[in-house]
């Protein structure tokens, strides 16, 4: 089955009716998105595949608001009686909603845009052959395993097709064809109950993008196999993190996850709104901060953009039509702006910059991060300029682990492996590296950000949040920066 | 609900055209949540959905391949997309053949009234704690959540496994700008959940913590209240009880099996057969589930294992494999219980000179150095200083940094009651769990702007 074969079973006519049907039931505004899925997901482990899995899915989302309040119901069995009632059921849940109403819910305007949208892709990952990417991530993982010291080899590719169409109540008709693929290779070495483990080209399922399987070619996974090895045996013998206030440099896969923590999620107007709290919690970037609040140095622009060719938080339309864009969020410094929906702009008196997506058919929209980037500095140094200028440091890199309060504000994360820089230059390999701050403090301390040199889009695949769980696709722009003064390591 | 006979008759049809070994798992699933934030309900959501996965097994091959509905046509396409990818895959040696069919214990997991229970009704067991919120000058945040689903196995050797699962889940959070506090809890049976009591408890320990001092971080005794408990093991289950942590010797428990590695009092066991614990009978490959102590006074048992790494291993599966699209991830235990000792919360505060009570955790991580079950998060929605055995004031959230080998190396008191704390994958398992009194846990930094 291909990803876009909802329109060869004319399913749109479903989301049509479900529209039509909502309308004559005089409803203040309802969409339904109507979304066929693939999935194909293949993990390796040293010379066995652990798993091959080939999921298909299709349903209806259908989100009515009557009155001032949200209903949203959906349902996998695509009959013509089957949709009605789904649009009935939203319709019931929403007066249920409407019971406890304080304020009711208001749109911003925009104008209802129709057309269609397919992300670039040159290869389909669905017609290479099974044995050649099987055999793909075999031969990575023979390699790291060649390596002495190795205990673990691990490969993993996965590619997800999502053919989706929009309907609205006020006249939007979108049609999206989009394509993520993504991978990456582990080794896992051990000594004396020590485990190290290296990542390529970045941990957690690896890297992503908006490509067909022309992306699993470009990450070099066999290229790379050997030093992903000889990395995890290495740090076996490298030094324990010190601990202390180091000036830090973090590259660009870890800089990613930071950006994602500690300002792509604060800088979700739902959750600043508190509509969030029950699960992740809320953000000390609250509106009366809006224009007001420094969030970091000058150094530091941090910008959504859901129109970059290629990376994985692009798009055409979010899921309530509103087209991909790109704003600032903060601008030298400052907090200039929200990642927002039509109901969550239109509380702020703004409008809506097109970040409502929704987990498949059947989950309701939330704000979720674009592409959230950091923007390089045209006249910042290149990464080795900025080692060369750095007396004592830690030189940071490929997350570990990550945590941060419910406010966004205290965060602790692990690297795979730093190293430490002396007078200016990269020494000593140090494993276990953690660091911590308050948001606010770090990016304040940020005094340099590279230039173009190395800059680029880095796929998070497996960003969570809602009740129930959604994961969302998400990137973040960024090259390495340094951060002044930063408690590294553990406290014994 | 679609019902036994049903699924099965869809599921046998696939089955007998199948020409080589399969097996077909169905989560049927029809549920609601409803979501509140800001003294009202702002998400409220319905799901239906048929979810099948079918494992085709062809001589030492396996393929996966999954769909949504029980569409015959579909679900054969289903099936040849499962052999095809057998058959290009590599073999994996050594596997056994499918199970035949089992026999399977009594357990409840199903409640008409939960799976009846619809968006006003829901609504209406909320409202009171959005009232009771307004009325205090407090905002009400939290979920409310209600539903059914049906799983079933079958395969080409005769199993057949069903089991309807109802489940509920509430959690609330009121808070100020000054404190927050929480309850919650997890039951197969909505008339177990006391939405009223929840508010309640949430809105007193916000008015608790209003009284706020700021301590240093540092090592403490600490009280953590049966959702810290739970929230901890969840993470110590993702990162050391299941199969493949195990086998890739990152799980604190790998090569210490027979060991004593915690204190006489720590025991936990996956139960699939406890009501609390979410129990359902059945692994999803339709295995019985093994009763299977993890830790058992402080002594490390044996892995948990499905009929794959089983096979690898040279044993028997214990009942703990994860659907065929998440094989994976190895075999994992989803109901895990923890037993409890003779105390209660209130004589642990009441033993405490000073010391810091924690009703929940969050975003905990236990990545950093996993051999040694290092984990670190936040407090969060009710952190307490304890003074001369008694709560004296709030305290911001704070962040630890601690190994729970040695906490629960050093657990002084555990509570005789326990409670169910919800798990991420919902109505196949949650933790069962006690209150438990430690007497040094380490923070290492506060929740603050600067």
């Amino acid at each position: 089955m291909q990803p876009n074969s909802a329109r060869g079973l004319k399913v749109k006519d479903f989301a049509q009716l479900a529209i039509e049907h909502l309308k004559k039931a005089g409803v203040q505004y309802a969409d339904a998105r109507l979304v066929a899925q693939r999935k194909e997901r293949i993990d390796v482990k040293d010379d066995k595949v652990e798993g091959i899995a080939d999921q298909s899915s299709k349903g209806i989302g259908i989100r009515v608001l009557d009155k001032g309040a949200w209903g949203f119901a959906s349902t996998s069995e695509l009959e013509a009686g089957n949709v009605i009632a789904c649009a009935d059921r939203a319709l019931e849940i929403a007066r249920a909603s409407a019971t406890t109403l304080i304020t009711p819910v208001e749109l911003d305007e925009r104008p209802p845009q129709q057309g269609s949208w397919k992300s670039p892709r040159t290869i389909d990952p669905f017609e290479t052959p099974l044995a050649q990417k099987v055999e793909l991530l075999l031969k990575t993982c023979r390699i790291i395993r060649e390596q002495p010291g190795v205990t673990t080899a691990k490969g993993n590719i996965m590619f997800i097709g999502e053919d989706k169409y929009f309907i609205d109540t006020e006249g939007a008709d979108l049609h999206q064809d989009i394509l993520h693929s993504g991978g990456g290779i582990e080794a896992l070495a051990e000594k004396d109950g020590d485990v190290q483990k290296f990542s390529h080209p970045n941990s957690h399922r690896g890297d992503w993008g908006a490509a067909g399987y022309e992306w699993i070619e470009g990450i070099g996974l066999v290229e790379n196999a050997e030093k992903t090895g000889k990395g995890a045996v290495e740090l076996l013998s490298a030094m324990e993190c010190p601990q202390g206030e180091y000036d830090l440099i973090i590259a660009g896969p870890q800089l990613a996850l930071q950006i994602h923590e500690s300002c792509g999620h604060p800088t979700e107007l739902d959750r600043a709104l508190g509509t969030e709290i029950s699960l992740a919690g809320g953000s000390f970037m609250t509106p009366d901060r809006l224009g007001k609040l420094q969030y970091g140095s000058d150094k530091v622009n941090l910008y959504g953009d859901a129109t970059i060719p290629g990376a994985l938080g692009s798009f055409g339309w979010d899921d309530e039509g509103v087209a991909a864009q790109r704003f600032d969020i903060v601008k030298d410094g400052l907090f200039v702006g929200y990642q927002m929906s039509r109901e969550t702009a239109k509380s702020l008196g703004l409008n809506s910059n097109g970040t409502m997506r929704a987990d498949g058919w059947a989950r309701t929209p939330l704000i979720r991060m674009t592409n959230i980037n950091l923007a390089y500095d045209p006249k910042g140094p290149t990464l080795d300029e900025l080692i060369a200028d750095t007396k004592r440091g830690l030189f940071m890199d490929i997350n570990k682990s990550w945590s941060i309060d419910d406010l966004r504000l205290n965060f602790s994360f692990g690297c795979e492996y730093a190293r430490l820089i002396e007078d200016g230059k990269l020494t000593a390999l140090v494993k276990n590296p953690v660091y911590t701050a308050l948001t606010p403090k770090f990016w304040g301390a940020c005094d340099a950000v590279c230039n173009a040199d190395s800059w680029r889009v880095w796929g998070v695949p497996n960003c969570g949040k809602g009740q129930p769980m959604q994961t969302a696709r998400v990137a973040h722009g960024c090259g390495a920066a340094r951060f002044r003064g930063i408690q590294v390591g553990r406290k014994k | 609900m679609i019902g036994q006979d049903k699924i099965f008759a869809s599921l046998e049809a696939v089955l007998s055209a199948a020409k080589n070994e399969a097996t077909i798992v169905c989560d049927a699933s029809f549920s609601g949540l409803t979501r509140f934030a800001n003294n009202h309900i702002h998400q409220n959501i319905h799901t239906e959905s048929v979810d099948v996965s079918i494992r085709a097994k062809i001589g030492d091959r396996i393929g996966v391949a999954a769909t949504t509905g029980l569409n015959l046509a579909r679900l054969m396409e289903t099936l040849r997309r499962a052999e095809a990818i057998a058959l290009a895959g590599p073999p994996v040696p050594g596997l056994p053949p499918l199970p035949g069919k089992q026999d399977y214990a009594t357990v409840t997991t199903y409640f008409q009234k939960t799976a009846d229970f619809n968006a006003s009704d829901r609504a209406e067991h909320v409202k009171p704690i959005l009232s009771m919120s307004k009325s205090n000058g407090t905002v009400a945040s939290g979920l409310l959540s209600s539903g059914y689903s049906e799983i079933a196995v079958a395969n080409t050797s005769g199993l057949r496994a069903y089991a309807p699962l109802t489940a509920a889940e509430l959690m609330v959070i009121i808070g100020d700008d000054a404190s927050s506090g929480y309850a919650g809890g997890v039951s197969r049976n909505i008339d177990e959940i006391d939405t009223e009591g929840a508010g309640r408890r949430a809105l007193m320990k916000c008015i608790q913590g209003r009284r706020r001092v700021e301590i240093e971080p540092g090592d403490y005794e600490v009280v953590l209240e049966h959702a810290a408990v739970g929230d901890a093991l969840e993470w110590l289950d993702v990162i050391g009880f299941g199969s493949k942590t195990y086998e890739e010797g990152q799980s604190f428990l790998t090569a210490k099996q027979g060991q004593k590695i915690v204190g006489g009092n720590i025991s936990i066991r996956d139960d699939g057969y406890e009501l609390q614990a979410l129990g359902v009978p059945f692994d999803f490959e339709g295995v019985p589930k093994e009763k299977h102590d993890l830790l058992k006074e402080g002594v490390c048992g044996a892995c948990v294992h499905d009929t794959v790494t089983a096979a690898r291993n040279n044993t028997q599966s214990t009942g703990h494999a994860l659907s065929p699209t998440e094989a994976a991830s190895g075999a994992f235990p989803l109901n895990l219980v923890m037993d409890g000792g003779d105390s209660n919360l209130d004589e642990m505060i009441a033993s405490v000179k000073r010391g810091i009570l924690v009703t929940r955790f969050h975003y905990i991580n236990g990545f950093i150095d996993m051999p040694k079950a290092v984990l670190t998060g936040m407090t969060r929605d009710g952190t307490f200083l304890i003074e001369d055995g008694k709560i004296t004031a709030g305290l911001p959230s704070m962040r630890f940094m601690q190994s729970f080998l040695d906490v629960f190396n050093d657990v002084k008191r555990l509570s005789a009651d326990r409670k169910s704390c919800a798990a991420w994958w919902g109505s196949t398992g949650a933790y069962y769990v006690p209150a438990m009194q430690v007497g040094k846990f380490r923070f290492t930094g506060v929740q603050k702007e600067e």
